[in-house]
């Protein structure tokens, strides 16, 4: 456990401020994870200003992530942030600022001695069980967490290989805890739920269960731990009899939860070998990547020329300003007082084109994003993964407002400020441009599935969420063009329309069509599987302007197709 | 007139080529080092001009050589007080003709408008003293191929030659003198620097009232 109490230091007339900060899963950071960070405020006297937490990144690049203080005397705010710790030997940089003052400032050093390569989390009431990751060699490491401390967004899960779920009242868990947990299973975590007989299986968790916990308890010989008995659902893995398994493994969404009949936390528990195995087999679980390629970030444009227009209008506004310097010379050049004009028209040209170039130089910031929703088979959810990058070709910042419970993760260099409070975000670079990853989790109704029926093959759309635009078929290098437009709630399939994905440019040369190549490309890797690829406008994850725009904006779908 | 159409022309084409904002991303330049790389250009085509039309390398209409201005009747001090009066009120003129092109690119690039003003500062004095050397030398060679010769001379040894002397004398250099100005603001050293070409175009001054003064003696029947 990462606790560090950070002190203020006496600063004549500012108000002391005990700073605590808690940062990691159990305190353990994985390098270019999320890992949550709590921050707890504690003043003496009235605070009315902004936490600042400044987390170098990569190329000489930082976050700093702020969050508006408000503190009575005497009173204290608690504030959760999830940073990306790119190197653990580099220290977060924690500011309270009021007034434009720095009234508070401290280093969170933690050292790569907490940096570890993957985090198993126990929510268990016991701070032990989970030795065996030591013996079994490697840098994962164990995070005992309590209800109070589990984290309430899913990107606090990033660092995580497996939750374990074990003993605690899970009803006592909030809301936003649920959620957080649900999601980042959907999306691809994998989750052990220890099961003992009766155990109240609260409704959040009863989707994800891949088996009911029967009231029997059973005592086998040659195990010394008692086994609940699991009714597995149907198409569920079993490991073990299948009268009296010792595991059943299921899927939900892209994540994997696995009940165990058994509690390896107990004494007896501790003592069977066979869990070793169990663990193991779990751990070692292949987990998807995204859909979403990182070689998307590489198709937004990451400069904007200046419009030709505002090029023809500065020159020409260089032409008349020397025209009107040699009318002036010549015609007043030699009267007395004269040589007065020529610093007025050298002023008045010079207000004029400085106003217009940096009119200019605003105009050419812009942001462009790519976003693809990946489906959640079985979660009714999706990972929205959006690429977005921030243009500023003549230098400063832009500012766009982020979609909600967005997680953001600086790519490459440049400098980010995340307005937590205001979910607003301001990107600047360099080299003229900060490229960024937002990834969310949304709720998403709608499921494809190819159905045999009167001798044709039929791709159905289903669930209440609008339909693709423009959708293909994707299948082994393969795509079939649906046509353009809405699609329809039902299609025949044709074979014959078939054709293969072999070249560059089949899908077109706009960023919707490079974006898409990309996407199926990655998605050559799941030759098992098919997946309808389509435009799907969304309000909900795109960055937004200040004033409303959204850039260059492509919005992709892949959506998983159930086969036959 | 033409002298000043070309020179509004140039400064005009660099400021317009300095547009591009791939420029901005050179390691070299930066966004900073554009407006740098436009004031030290402004800078040293300023001085030129400056010093060819005080020497007569490029004749302007009513300009007189110091030689032509010893048979007037003006005392030699008020005709060395006006070369480099000249000088000086020409480098100002043309510093402040090149402002709205200074501007374009300090907005394009988002620089602050203080440094266009901290390296006319700067330039002026140096144009000035510059200018009346180059004036004296005017006086003192007759041959135009000599005068010409220790024009080019004057301005590189300085430009070039000064820049490669170890700090501070570096600051010798006009060129260098914009650098720190316009990075590091008004210091100390380049006062300095800027106090010694004021206390130069002084010695300029004096030197040409005594050139005056012996020519006419020399022609004194």
């Amino acid at each position: 456990m990462s606790l560090v109490l950070l002190t203020a230091g006496p600063v004549v007339g500012a108000p002391s401020i005990e700073l605590e900060a808690e940062l990691g899963l159990g305190g353990w950071v994985v390098p270019g994870r999320f890992a949550p960070l709590r921050v707890e405020i504690v003043a003496t006297s009235e605070v009315r200003g902004v936490l600042e937490v400044i987390v170098p990144g990569a190329g000489g690049g930082s976050i700093t992530h702020t969050h508006a203080l408000q503190l009575g005397a005497g009173t204290r705010q608690q504030i959760a942030f999830d940073v990306t710790v790119v190197d653990p030997r580099r220290p977060v940089t924690l500011l309270v600022r009021s007034d434009g003052e720095t009234i508070a400032r401290r280093e969170l050093a933690f050292g790569a001695a907490r940096a570890a390569e993957g985090v198993v989390v126990a929510l268990t009431p016991e701070r032990a069980g989970l030795e065996f990751l030591a013996a079994a060699g490697g840098r994962r490491r164990a995070a005992y967490l309590g209800e109070t401390t589990l984290p309430s967004r899913w990107q606090s899960y990033d660092a995580a290989d497996l939750v374990v779920l074990h003993g605690v009242p899970l009803r006592a868990l909030l809301p936003a805890q649920q959620e957080a947990l649900s999601g980042w299973v959907a999306q691809g975590g994998r989750l052990l739920v220890i099961a003992s007989a009766g155990l109240p299986v609260p409704a959040w968790l009863d989707p994800l269960l891949p088996a009911r916990v029967s009231s029997t308890v059973v005592r086998v010989p040659g195990i010394p731990v008692a086994l609940a008995r699991l009714i597995p659902e149907a198409g569920a893995g079993i490991t073990g009899g299948a009268d009296l398994p010792r595991a059943v493994r299921g899927r939900f969404g892209r994540g994997v939860v696995e009940i165990w009949a058994f509690d390896p936390f107990s004494a007896g528990g501790r003592a069977w070998p066979e869990r070793l195995r169990l663990w193991l087999a779990l751990l070692s679980t292949p987990r998807p990547e995204p859909a979403a390629p990182p070689a998307l970030a590489d198709e937004l444009p990451k400069t904007r020329p200046l419009p030709g227009s505002v090029q023809v209008i500065l020159a020409a506004l260089s032409i008349a300003y020397i025209v009107t310097v040699r009318v002036v010379l010549r015609r007043w050049g030699t009267r007395r007082a004269g040589w007065l004009l020529v610093p007025l028209v050298a002023g008045a040209f010079a207000t004029a084109l400085y106003a217009f170039a940096s009119g200019a130089r605003g105009a050419a910031r812009a942001i462009a994003q790519v976003s693809v929703m990946e489906a959640l088979p079985g979660a009714q959810r999706a990972r929205v993964t959006t690429f977005v990058s921030f243009i500023t070709p003549y230098g400063g910042s832009v500012t766009a407002r982020l979609p909600p419970d967005g997680a953001v993760r600086l790519l490459g260099e440049g400098r980010l400020i995340l307005d937590e409070g205001a979910h607003a975000v301001t990107g600047s670079a360099r080299s003229g441009m900060a490229a960024l990853q937002i990834t969310q989790i949304v709720d998403l109704d709608l499921r494809a599935s190819v159905v045999d029926a009167e001798e044709a093959l039929h791709l159905v759309l289903s669930g209440s969420g609008p339909p693709p635009l423009d959708g293909v078929l994707y299948r082994r290098r393969q795509i079939y063009r649906l046509g353009p437009g809405r699609l329809l709630p039902r299609t025949t399939l044709d074979a014959a329309r078939w054709v293969a994905l072999d070249r560059p440019g089949v899908l077109g040369i706009d960023l919707t069509a490079r974006a898409s190549e990309l996407l199926l490309a990655r998605l050559e890797d799941r030759p098992e599987e098919m997946w309808l690829v389509g435009r799907f406008p969304e309000e909900r994850t795109a960055l937004r302007l200040p004033g409303g725009g959204v850039g260059e904006s492509s919005q992709i779908i892949a959506l998983p197709v159930s086969l036959p | 007139m033409a002298l000043v159409t070309v020179y509004l022309s140039v400064l005009a084409i660099l400021a317009l080529l300095s547009l591009p904002p791939d420029l901005g991303r050179l390691d070299d330049l930066r966004q900073e080092g554009l407006l740098l790389a436009f004031l030290v250009a402004a800078t040293v085509f300023a001085v030129y001009l400056t010093t060819a039309t005080a020497c007569g390398e490029i004749a302007i209409e009513g300009e007189k050589a110091v030689v032509d201005l010893a048979a007037s009747p003006f005392p030699p001090d008020v005709v060395a007080r006006g070369k480099v009066l000249t000088s000086t009120v020409f480098a100002m003129l043309l510093l402040l003709l090149a402002t709205p092109f200074s501007v374009i690119v300090a907005g394009i690039r988002g620089e602050s408008l203080l440094a266009v003003w901290r390296a006319a500062l700067v330039t002026v004095p140096v144009a000035a003293a510059l200018g009346g050397t180059v004036a004296l030398a005017g006086a003192v060679f007759d041959s135009d191929f000599a005068r010409s010769f220790v024009h080019w001379l004057l301005l590189l040894a300085l430009m070039v030659g000064a820049g490669a002397l170890p700090p501070p004398w570096n600051l010798l250099s006009p060129v260098r003198m914009v650098i720190v100005a316009v990075r590091d603001g008004l210091r100390v050293e380049v006062g300095l620097a800027a106090l010694l070409y004021a206390l130069l175009s002084v010695a300029a001054a004096a030197a040409i009232a005594r050139r005056v003064a012996r020519i006419r003696l020399t022609f004194q029947p």
